[in-house]
């Protein structure tokens, strides 16, 4: 139960682990579009009064299409024999746990909340923010703290699975990919949204 | 039971060589040192691995759906192994 929570490249064919992946981020999208939330990056996630299909569509295609280039770019480096798909659905299947993410602003209760802070600050002061939204607000960072963690542990397992990496040089290497990959994500979201 | 080959020293984790060879039917005997066949060196779960690799006609595919495992796992086993055999050929020379 334990690995096929953090390491189910490990035993899942790629065909199961591709259609598993297809149907999770399918669902990540419609989630994403029906609740208002932005992912604009595998760290930055923006929650919306209201959002496009097309927007949602994009985001996630962009993350998913540049993630799975760099990695599969960096397997390449390490090992030769690296495969596009086992990449590919370790992409996939890791960004299956960010369906949290939207679940979070039902009712948009994260957007208003961020929001009531956000103006709160704007006119008056920190003391005049209601203790209870910060409480409400860091509540609902637990969970998405937990999602992050466990979405960099898929994706590290199975870069990790796909290239045979050993060694402590990998997790600086994947890290530093991980960052360029991150850059150049946010700057085509920023352009073309 | 089938004895276990041990194929590693247990003291200094040297690779064993082979000291005596009997005949079980007219009991000649044979001493010396001769050093394991290379696949020989390998543990026993390794040698398992490389059987069934041998027995499948070299299919990483069909050793993953019997072994129940995913392919880049039956791949790195067997990319392992080959790499463990080059260092022994490589310690050998």
């Amino acid at each position: 139960m334990n690995q096929l929570l953090i390491n189910p490249f490990a035993k899942y064919s790629e065909n199961k682990l591709f259609a598993i992946g297809i149907i999770g981020n399918v669902l990540l999208i419609a989630l994403s579009f029906v609740l208002n939330t932005l992912l604009a990056g595998n760290l930055k996630i923006v929650y919306l009064n209201k959002i496009d299909l097309n927007s949602a569509l994009f985001s996630n295609g962009i993350i998913v299409a540049i993630t799975t280039i760099g990695i599969y770019i960096l397997g390449q480096v390490i090992n030769k024999k690296t495969r596009f798909i086992d990449i590919l659905n370790t992409v996939l299947i890791s960004r299956c746990v960010l369906v949290l993410f939207p679940l979070l602003n039902i009712n948009n209760l994260f957007y208003v909340l961020s929001e009531r802070i956000k103006n709160t600050l704007i006119v008056a002061n920190t003391a005049k923010i209601l203790s209870s939204d910060l409480y409400v607000l860091l509540l609902l960072c637990v969970p998405i703290i937990i999602t992050l963690i466990w979405f960099f542990i898929l994706l590290f397992n199975g870069f990790k699975i796909a290239t045979n990496a050993k060694g402590s040089k990998v997790v600086a290497q994947f890290a530093g990919t991980l960052i360029i990959i991150e850059i150049i994500t946010r700057l085509l979201i920023l352009n073309f949204l | 039971m089938t004895p276990k080959l041990p194929v590693q020293c247990p003291s200094c984790q040297n690779a064993m060589l082979v000291a005596q060879l009997n005949c079980s039917n007219c009991e000649t005997r044979v001493s010396g040192n001769y050093p394991l066949p290379l696949l020989l060196e390998l543990t026993e779960d390794e040698q398992q691995f490389v059987l069934h690799f041998f027995l499948r006609s070299g299919s990483l595919k069909e050793m993953a759906i019997q072994m129940g495992n995913s392919y880049p796992t039956v791949r790195n086993k067997l990319d392992d192994i080959i790499s463990k055999i080059n260092q022994l050929k490589l310690h050998r020379e």
